[in-house]
């Protein structure tokens, strides 16, 4: 560019600051917006994979319904490709500890795969040394040194470990569990010689695997591998119970209940029907129902093999994935209306600009000058803005909102996420579509002019519509009403740009606060019309049981007993659900079961598995298909769905009794209570029940809550940020536009009040054309936050949460609102100039 | 002069003294002007580039104030008056015409007559002050489709819409060329005989203060000649 010209273009960015500032504003607020967002994601991510690496987080981990046997493992370490395999055993328990107790599960120590990371003390070597997960610890309030005891959960159930009592030697972090506000039964961790190997009959519950590179081929050796060795084992198994089944049969044979020389199989079948009926002696029926249930149990397992579970099958690891989906989820749909505003704008102010200088363009053509070069002039305007504000923006983001997304979420790890990052690609990606927008705006909004020839610059622009023949005198009402929608109608580029800022503003607000009362809705409805009960009580023992019953009953509370227990899904990732099984009839007045079509209430007399309305949706599921499900002990079954309910928080499964005895062949006995309390505290409530011999846990029917909260929370601190920087773009792209107009409109504004006009006349000119225009952005904008807010609800909702769907009008409302204060703030402020506008400019012209 | 003293005294300036900051300094432009503007005369303001000649107007337009001096309008003190005051007083007795003509491009050129009509009771119907001006077949053209001069006679149509008793213009022909320039005077002309207003002109061009009954030399801030045209001449007559 040659000198002159140089300074021309400077000059001009000079005499334009207002709207070179706004440029620069808008840019640096979408980028931060944007780069905030992806930033953080990233720099989750990264601090996720650095930890992850630290604890030497296991790529693999293969469990089976059979256990794994130590010739398993050493055909594991053999398989080509895996480079650490390391056996873990693994019990389920109560830890007491003074008047203290806690369902935990007890956990044996790897040292190349999974490793635990202390943090006081140290690991625990012997067999009566125990460590402790961190969140225990605090819950428990245990310290270095004290002394706990691990006890069968159930009185029955073996815990496989050689001792009772512990001293816990330290406080540690577990890979598996990176999550402190999970509500996952904690970890204790053992030495592998803690446990009682013998009783496992040297099995081993998991083996936790790292791999070479090519892992999808390592898991399918794996897989393939654990076909043949579970087959063998299942073989094996199948002939031990029958060597098992041997004094059983002849026990049926002195006792005469089987004609001589009856085949094996006949005879285990005989001996079944017997114990049915009972025709089988007292002092024998024990051990020939056990029997017969292992013998079921192994023939429900016949056609399984090992489970291979990758990272997914870890709930910290997926809702750390999640977190990094949700932030980019939200970062893509927020930016994009950044984008689309920011991107209006400099073409609405580059348009401006240039027809404000219609005529000095006009003249420089005259003198010969290309339209290139004088594009160049507002091209360096508006891509030095935006490079500048998106400048900003990298290093706000960076070093101001990144940190505030991080912290947010940094209270849901256990590892250090709080290391802000700049993601260089995400940046030049932002570089590259801010820049080539700028140009773009720029070039659409200067086409028309620099190709128009010289001359017609210099006019003035001819309305491009006829004007319709009027009868007599016109009424002050027609005339303005007439010149108002005229002036609309020839500013439609403005009036475009103006409507679409106004109603992407409140399009943010509103998805904003759509997303807000979406959550916290949710939370309402599930805690008030799905849980109608206030506690549930957890119980080991039918004997703890009848005695919980009784202070229920004592306190005049109403109550339900069920059975408890954990499932996953067999689809997928293997979605965790928790399975209540009793008298369903009765139960759904505890839980409200209403159907995910109608709205009915669910008739619950059918047979099957009722599942929540997520799953269903999840997995594609209609009432009548078969569901594959596999539970806590291993145990899998195929139950065909009954109904389909709606709910919100959480991951209810539903099932009667006889379904349950039939799919795993053992009593769903109650283990759980829920109870009604009115909310009022029962006085000494649970004193009386925490005396209780096999009493577990007590606690409120909203504790999932922290789940899901955990999920909002950070949603919304997130959202806070954007719709805060929303209003600040909002504030920005109106005071920007409104400012054009003004300029636009100062010489005619000049005109009326030198005519006469009152300012107040004058105002009121000015302001129809913006009545119009915001409520038109606000109603466009109220339509698009809710789609964008559905959007964004529906990518957010996880199978253990189903969200609120539906509009919000308070966010309308919100939105709506803001957008007029906004608006009413930033004309007020420029349209005061119309007060003090100085006349004789027009003529010293 | 025994003839004009007669007349009704529209505008009284007296010592009329205007300053503008300018930097650290203070720019005198008026120093003192004493001056009688009468009902229904052609008053010509004539002087040198940058003497103040548009200043002038737009103190006694009611569109800037002054420093120093009285003036009396309309047999009302003009100085120490009310913003509210100066936009009735500009809203009921002045018309206003430019050098640029100042026309709202989205409304035709009846409309941007009526735009104005409106602002007054006792207006002029827009045709009737269209016609007058010799633009009826232009009545619906909006300002881009019109002439310079025809887009100058739409403003004078607007100015005299309100029947205001003055109208001021600032150099009305100095965009126009010599043919234009005389269409647009003989309609100025016309207005000061048959609307009885009285039409304060201000011009650098000799020739066409020729037309006035008065004119009054501006020079450095200063009156410095104010003459009675015994016999103005017609706007067709002039020539330059
Ligand atoms: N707002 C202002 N601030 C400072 N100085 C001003 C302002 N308006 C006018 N002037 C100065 O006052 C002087 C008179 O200006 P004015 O516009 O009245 O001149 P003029 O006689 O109308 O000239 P022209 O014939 O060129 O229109 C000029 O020197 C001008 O620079
Ligand atoms: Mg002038």
């Amino acid at each position: 560019m040659k000198y002159t010209r140089s300074l021309d273009a400077v000059r001009n960015i000079r005499r334009h600051k207002a709207s070179y500032i706004s440029i620069v504003l808008i840019a640096f607020l979408g980028v931060a917006a944007f780069l905030s967002m992806s930033y953080s994601s990233y720099a989750l991510k990264k601090a996720a994979s650095k930890a992850y690496r630290e604890m030497e987080f296991r790529e693999l981990e293969i469990v089976s319904p059979l256990m794994l046997t130590q010739e398993d493992l050493k055909m594991i370490r053999g398989t080509e490709g895996v480079v650490e395999a390391e056996p873990v055993y693994l019990s389920g328990g109560v830890a007491l500890c003074g008047d203290a107790h806690k369902s935990v599960s007890v956990l044996s120590l790897t040292e190349k795969v999974n490793s635990a990371k202390t943090i006081r003390g140290a690991e625990p070597k012997e067999s009566n040394e125990c460590a402790v997960e961190q969140r225990l610890a605090q819950e428990l309030d245990l310290k270095v040194g004290d002394e706990i005891y691990i006890v069968s959960s159930d009185g029955s159930s073996p815990t496989y470990l050689m001792q009772e009592r512990f001293t816990v030697t330290g406080i540690l972090l577990h890979p598996n569990h990176t999550n402190p506000t999970s509500p996952e039964t904690p970890y204790i961790l053992v030495a592998p010689d803690a446990f009682d190997h013998a009783a496992l009959d040297d099995c081993i519950m998991a083996v936790e695997v790292k791999t070479a590179k090519d892992r999808a081929e390592v898991e399918e050796r794996l897989t393939q591998l654990g076909r043949e060795r579970y087959m063998k084992r299942h073989a094996a198994l199948l002939w031990k119970q029958e060597e098992a089944a041997e004094p059983v049969v002849r026990m049926a044979e002195t006792e005469g209940l089987l004609p001589k020389d009856t085949p094996f199989y006949e005879a285990v079948e005989i001996v079944r029907k017997k114990a049915e009926t009972g025709e089988i002696p007292e002092t024998y029926r024990k051990l020939v129902e056990e029997y017969i249930n292992t013998f079921d149990r192994l023939n429900l397992l016949e056609k399984e093999s090992w489970i291979i579970n990758d990272e997914t099958a870890n709930i910290d690891y997926v809702s750390m994935k999640i977190d990094c989906e949700n932030i980019t989820k939200l970062e893509l749909s927020f930016s994009l209306l950044f984008i689309l505003i920011g991107a209006m704008v400099i073409y609405a102010t580059i348009g401006k600009m240039i027809d404000e200088q219609r005529e000095q363009i006009g003249g420089m053509k005259a003198f010969g000058m290309k339209g290139s070069e004088i594009f160049s002039k507002y091209l360096l305007f508006g891509v030095s803005s935006t490079a500048i504000g998106m400048l900003f923006g990298v290093l706000a983001a960076r070093f101001v909102f990144e940190g505030f997304v991080l912290h947010s979420y940094s209270r849901y790890y256990t590892y250090d996420i709080k290391h802000p990052v700049i993601a260089w690609i995400p940046t030049g990606i932002v570089f590259i579509i801010g820049i080539t927008l700028a140009v773009l705006a720029a070039y659409i909004a200067c086409r028309r002019l620099l190709r128009l020839a010289a001359d017609r610059l210099i006019r003035p622009q001819v309305p491009q519509f006829r004007p319709k023949a009027s009868a007599g005198r016109l009424t002050m009402f027609s005339l303005y009403g007439r010149l108002i929608f005229r002036n609309m109608r020839s500013d439609k580029k403005r009036i475009a740009v103006t409507v679409a800022a106004v109603a992407g503003c409140c399009a943010l607000i509103v998805t904003g606060f759509t997303l807000k009362s979406s959550m916290s809705g949710s939370v309402a409805r599930q805690y008030t019309q799905i849980v109608r009960f206030d506690e549930k009580i957890r119980y080991r023992t039918q004997e703890a049981g009848q005695m919980i019953e009784g202070i229920l009953r004592g306190n005049g509370l109403s109550y339900v007993a069920v059975h408890e227990t954990y499932i996953r899904y067999q689809m997928g990732d293997a979605t965790l659900g928790r399975l209540w099984c009793g008298n369903l009839s009765k139960v759904r007045d505890y839980l409200q079961m209403t159907d995910w079509k109608t709205g009915h209430e669910l008739k619950t007399d059918e047979k099957g598995v009722y599942i929540q309305r997520r799953i269903a949706e999840i997995y594609d599921l209609q009432v009548g298909d078969e569901l594959k499900l596999l539970t806590e002990d291993l145990q899998t079954g195929s139950v065909r769905i009954a109904g389909i309910f709606e709910n919100y928080i959480g991951s209810n499964v539903m099932m009667d009794r006889e379904t349950f005895v039939k799919q795993f062949a053992n009593e769903p006995e109650p283990n759980v209570f829920l109870v009604r309390t009115g909310k009022s505290e029962v006085s000494g409530l649970s004193e009386q029940i925490g005396k209780v011999e096999g009493f577990e846990s007590m606690e409120a029917a909203d504790a999932e809550r922290t789940m899901f909260e955990s999920l909002t929370s950070v949603v919304n601190g997130v959202i806070l940020l954007l719709v805060f920087l929303a209003a600040l773009m909002a504030a920005v792209v109106l005071s920007n536009l409104a400012h054009m107009y003004m300029l636009q409109k100062e010489k005619e504004l000049t005109i009326m009040r030198i005519n006469g006009f009152t300012v107040s006349e004058t105002v009121g000119y000015m302001v129809r054309d913006t009545i119009i225009t915001t409520l038109a952005g606000i109603v466009i904008g109220c339509a698009a936050g809710s789609g964008m807010a559905y959007y964004i609800i529906r990518s957010l909702e996880q199978p253990f949460t189903r969200m609120i769907r539906s509009v919000s009008p308070m966010a309308w409302l919100i939105g709506a609102g803001i957008t007029l204060v906004f608006t009413v703030l930033v004309h007020a402020v420029i349209l005061r100039k119309i007060k003090y506008m100085k006349l004789s400019d027009l003529t010293a012209a | 002069m025994d003839e004009i003293q007669e007349k009704t005294v529209l505008l009284k300036l007296r010592g009329v003294t205007k300053d503008f900051p300018s930097g650290d300094d203070v720019l005198h432009v008026l120093k003192g002007i004493d001056l009688n503007i009468y009902e229904n005369e052609f008053l010509v303001v004539y002087g040198e580039s940058g003497c103040g000649k548009s200043t002038l107007l737009n103190i006694i337009g009611g569109m800037d104030t002054l420093t120093a001096g009285d003036i009396t309008a309309f047999g009302k003190d003009h100085v120490h008056i009310s913003e509210k005051e100066l936009t009735q007083y500009r809203r009921k007795n002045v018309g206003f015409v430019f050098q640029t003509f100042n026309l709202l491009p989205n409304l035709t050129a009846r409309e941007n007559v009526q735009f104005i009509a409106d602002l007054v009771e006792d207006s002029m119907d827009a045709g009737e002050a269209i016609e007058k001006v010799g633009l009826r077949e232009r009545a619906k053209h909006f300002p881009g489709q019109l002439s310079q001069g025809q887009q100058q006679r739409v403003a004078i149509a607007r100015a005299i819409v309100k029947r205001p008793k003055l109208i001021l213009a600032d150099e009305p022909t100095a965009a126009l060329d010599y043919a234009t320039s005389i269409e647009v005077l003989s309609v100025i002309e016309n207005i000061v005989k048959t609307e009885g207003t009285t039409v304060v002109m201000v011009t650098h061009n000799a020739e066409i203060a020729k037309m006035a009954d008065r004119v009054v030399r501006l020079s450095d801030g200063k009156l410095s000649e104010l003459r009675s045209n015994a016999k103005p001449l017609k706007a067709v007559e002039l020539s330059w």
